[in-house]
Order: C-alpha cells, then sequence, then structure tokens
C-alpha cells in the first residue's frame, strides 16, 4: 500500500539534483523517501551541486517527515532546498521552527545559479 | 460525550496511518471545520497513532484505538494503545518524541495524556471549532 501512497522521481536541473515527490510523507513512505534521498544525494559531484525536494505534490508531511528532510540536508555541502512547499507545509515547518534548515524556492524554474535561495 | 462518530480498531502499523488520517478528516470534515483546522486534525492525530506504532509494542504491532467524536462545540479524538505507550523517553537521536508531541499541543486546542487501566495509554486531543 505504501507504494500507491507516494511516487518518487528523479532529475537534474543544473547543478541540482530534484527528488520529486507526490504523496503522503508519513512513517509508512520514510523508507522510499530517505532511499530516493540517498539516492539522489549520492549523485551530487562538486561542492556547487545540491539537492533540491519538489514538494508540490506533498499532501501530507509529520514529524517522521521533517526528520528525513533533515537528515538528507545534514550530511550536504549546501542545504537542501524545498520547491513549491505547500501551505500545509511551511505551516508544519514554521510551527517546528525547522524552516530556515532548508533553503526554498517558489519554482523549479528559481533553482538558478547556484547560491540561489528564497529570503 | 456525544457517541463516537467513528470508532476505529486498527493494528498498530505505518499502514494504518493513511486510513486513519482520511477517517478523521471525515469527521472534522462533517463538523464543519475549516480547512487549515482539518489538517491540524490530521496531523495532531496522525502523531498521536505514530507514537503508538512506533513505541508502544516493541515485539509487534498491537491494537491502536482512534475514536473520534462531536461534543457540543468541540471534536475529540482519543487515541488509545495496551502497550508500553508514549510516554516520553529520548531517542538515540534526541530527536524522536519531541517534534511529535510539540506537534500535537501545537495543533489541537488541549492534549491530554494519561495511563489506561490495562497498562496502556490514551491521548485525548480536543479541538474547538472555529
Amino acid at each position: 500500500m505504501s507504494e500507491e501512497q507516494l511516487r518518487i522521481e528523479q532529475a537534474r536541473h543544473g547543478d541540482t539534483i530534484v527528488v520529486t515527490l507526490a504523496g503522503d510523507l508519513d512513517l509508512a513512505t520514510a523508507p522510499q523517501v530517505v532511499s530516493a534521498l540517498q539516492d539522489a544525494s549520492g549523485l551530487l559531484t562538486g561542492p556547487g551541486e545540491r539537492l533540491g525536494l519538489d514538494m508540490r505534490g506533498v499532501g501530507f508531511i509529520d514529524s517522521t517527515g521533517l526528520r528525513v528532510l533533515l537528515r538528507a540536508s545534514s550530511g550536504l555541502q549546501r542545504p537542501m532546498v524545498l520547491i513549491a512547499p505547500p501551505s500545509a507545509v511551511v505551516r508544519i515547518l514554521d510551527l517546528t521552527r525547522l524552516r530556515g534548515r532548508f533553503d526554498e524556492v517558489r519554482d523549479v524554474s528559481e533553482l538558478g545559479a547556484p547560491g540561489t535561495s528564497a529570503p | 460525550m456525544g457517541e463516537p462518530v467513528v470508532a476505529m480498531r486498527a493494528t498498530a502499523e505505518p499502514d494504518a496511518l493513511i486510513v486513519i488520517r482520511r477517517a478523521v478528516s471525515g469527521v472534522a470534515i462533517a463538523a464543519g471545520l475549516p480547512e487549515e483546522q482539518i489538517e491540524d486534525v490530521r496531523v495532531a492525530v496522525n502523531e498521536a497513532c505514530t507514537n503508538v506504532i512506533v513505541h508502544a509494542y516493541p515485539g509487534g504491532g498491537g491494537p491502536l484505538e482512534v475514536d473520534a467524536w462531536i461534543d457540543d462545540d468541540r471534536l475529540m479524538v482519543c487515541v488509545r494503545d495496551q502497550g508500553a505507550g508514549i510516554r516520553p523517553h529520548v531517542e538515540s537521536d534526541g530527536a524522536g518524541l519531541g517534534l511529535g508531541l510539540q506537534l500535537m499541543a501545537a495543533l489541537s486546542s488541549d492534549m491530554k495524556v494519561s495511563g489506561t487501566s490495562g497498562g496502556g495509554t490514551e491521548v485525548r486531543l480536543r479541538f474547538d471549532l472555529g
């Protein structure tokens, strides 16, 4: 059942390896996300590259999901960039004061040049 | 206390979470909660259930009970287990229960955690309407 709850894709956008999630990020689907982010991290080839998470399709995230994101980002040279997190996700990030741990852009098109991040 | 609109008995395993979330969302919608508060209910109840799944039964899945009912102008959700429960303890990575409990407290109008006579734990969440 967990495979139906979450779809995961991966693509490169310039210097960002983007993992796209569609579905719910919870205890059931966390292992798939951990695996996908580990795989994507393994593709980073230099200090200017970074990991991105396209969250447009994320319908649910909880503390388990937050910890997955934190762990994925913590080992990297640049913070993971969250792409278009929905308002429900932003609310949880704000409530837990974890939003500042990540970079954030509103759209894939904003990934742009290395070092880009939304205020 | 009103009669439970939803009374669920599940096995405490990860795949139960999405079913429980959808069921409590349905009760919240029927109670007329605004959308943002429906999200709050989903997350808070999910956290309580996740704690049961992760902590209550070290040997594997046991009973996970979730009751949801409308009581005057509030939505009540009760999450119960018969195991070790969610009495806070330190996770090896230091971030285990902190985030979950923080979210439950922030997203509900009131939260009560108590031991049950059978040795388990009950988490009672209140969501005031409007």
